[in-house]
């Protein structure tokens, strides 16, 4: 089977950032390229036959505008759906497992998922990202499930205490520290003296054992998943908002805005919300804070895109609204083919050597 | 985090990479509760009230949380300093208190519930975004109550105009 060169290293790789402030600290006055922020305004509220989620659609590449028409909404299951702020990316990738996940649980469980699930497997996910991985929340929670280590800084390494009943656990493995990601085979049983010593030279730290593999998220991202999501569903308990912070925490709301235009965004809402709405009503309100967004905030704009979710069905409005006219072009970008003329042509044949040919049979059973 | 190492360095131009690049300033701070949260034993049970302000750095997230939430039928918590913490820190101890009641068979002490919250801090206190408790933020919003007896749970929420005011002008003279 072929190999790839280079086994894929998991998680974010920081040698750029090491790079850049080792040119800053030898290179006086040179600027690093900066990390890209979007600007966002994304808004929801609750009004009597459901909920109602809005977002702008522009998305910025420091100051250039990189894309006019981009999807803020993300579908998380039928009847519930995800705004997503803060770094563009990780809102996407994170809806996105929370959407896969929730429907392996719908299937395993057998129900329509609650919004009240999605929020909480949204903030645990950024929770563990971000730092809190030590603490561990659902099955695996400290005190059931995975064995812990202590190793005591004085004795420098030597294990001291094993909680019996989970030494047993199958499977249980040791994530050696936040600078050894690669360290080496996960040991098992009890610790040894390479094992203990490879910590005590860092000073002896907590090192919790997981039998889940989820604890890799923390060393491989170091906590930097940055996204500020609106969840919004309607499901059997009713039609439900929650916002969702970067450090896993949860508001539930009646209305709430998040993003760069929040401000402006909220003062719409606060100003004018009123419990039991009708779809009307929410909508026009609704395109009225984004749009406030749009205009107020330097990062936010485009056109308001807004998803209606009720009791029967969810509908996505992609651009419902467009506060601002599109500026025309005064040229065309697009040129004929010939425009540019050719004034030699070389052709080179790349002339390629079969070294080895394997064929592996698929098991299709 | 971040944001409480960012304090502890003081200011700084803003950096090119890490957290305080990645993400917006707007998000950097932890949310905090900045509470003012309290609990009074009376005859027959014990009352516990708090504030309902949640903030992130000078900026209002939430101006109606509660901050009183049941890990049990009789049993509630108060939060405090970081909200993804706290909240995380109850849903992992309620958790604990129902496997543990399901397993007695019987409903759990209020003692117990308070060993399970102090094992989990006393387990994580090495953990710097475990053990913050970050004293800014402020109070304010609405008042929420919730009163436990043996009879039940009895929830209240007093508003703006309900809460008693009090200026120099209409305290008595020394």
């Amino acid at each position: 089977m072929q190999k790839t060169a280079l086994e894929p290293q998991k998680g974010f790789s920081f040698e750029n950032c090491e790079r850049n402030a080792a040119l800053e600290r030898s290179l006086p006055g040179l600027r690093v390229p900066h990390a890209r922020k979007t600007g966002t305004t994304i808004a929801g509220l609750v009004f009597r036959d459901g909920v109602i989620l809005g977002a702008d659609t522009r998305a910025t590449n420091d100051s250039i505008v990189a894309y006019q028409s981009c999807e803020k909404i993300h579908f998380i299951c039928p009847k519930i759906y995800c705004c997503g702020a803060g770094v563009a990316a990780d809102a996407e990738m994170t809806t996105r497992m929370a959407a896969s996940n929730m429907e392996l649980h719908e299937l395993s469980t057998g129900r329509e998922p609650r919004v009240a699930t999605v929020t909480r497997a949204l903030r645990q996910t950024l929770f563990r990202c971000w730092g809190g991985a030590k603490m561990i929340l659902g099955r695996g929670s400290c005190g059931e499930g995975g064995a812990e280590r202590r190793l005591d800084r004085r004795k420098g390494g030597a294990v001291r205490s094993e909680r019996p009943e989970e030494a047993g656990l199958r499977g249980a493995k040791r994530v050696a520290g936040r600078n050894a990601v690669g360290h080496g085979a996960p040991d098992h049983g009890k610790g040894r003296g390479s094992g203990a010593g490879a910590v005590s030279r860092r000073g002896g730290t907590w090192i919790p054992v997981r039998s889940t593999d989820r604890t890799h998220s923390a060393k491989r991202y170091r906590g930097y998943v940055g996204a500020s999501l609106i969840v919004g569903g309607v499901d059997f308990t009713g039609p439900q908002l929650y916002s969702v912070h970067p450090h896993g925490s949860y508001s539930r709301l009646p209305f709430t805005a998040l993003g760069s235009g929040q401000d402006a965004a909220l003062a719409v809402l606060e100003d004018r919300f009123q419990p039991n709405m009708t779809l009307e009503a929410a909508q026009e309100l609704l395109v009225e804070a984004i749009t406030a967004g749009i205009l107020g905030d330097l990062g936010s704009g485009g056109s308001v895109d807004a998803c209606v979710i009720t009791g029967t069905s969810a509908k996505l409005l992609r651009t419902l609204s467009s506060p601002t006219e599109p500026i025309e072009r005064s040229r065309q970008y697009r040129f004929a083919p010939g425009t540019t003329a050719v004034l030699s042509e070389t052709v080179m044949p790349l002339t390629l050597e079969l070294l080895e040919e394997t064929v592996q049979a698929m098991d299709v059973e | 985090m971040a944001a409480t190492l960012v304090a502890a360095q003081g200011a700084r131009p803003a950096p090119a990479w890490g957290p305080e690049a990645i993400i917006p300033e707007w998000e950097n701070p932890e949310v905090s509760t900045g509470p003012t949260i309290m609990a009074v034993q009376f005859d027959g049970g014990v009352v516990l009230g708090a504030d309902s302000r949640t903030t992130t750095a000078s900026y209002i997230t939430n101006r109606v949380t509660d901050k009183l939430t049941p890990i049990h039928d009789r049993i509630f918590c108060c939060h405090s300093g970081s909200a993804a913490d706290s909240q995380a820190v109850a849903d992992a101890v309620t958790y604990q208190l129902g496997f543990h009641s399901i397993e007695l068979n019987e409903p759990p002490l209020v003692y117990t519930s308070a060993s399970l919250f102090k094992e989990m801090s006393y387990r994580y206190r090495e953990d710097p975004t475990a053990g913050i408790i970050l004293r800014d933020g402020s109070s304010g919003g609405v008042i929420r109550l919730a009163a436990i007896a043996e009879s039940g749970v009895e929830r209240q929420v007093l508003l703006g105009d309900q809460i008693p005011k009090f200026t120099i002008a209409t305290l008595p003279p020394p």
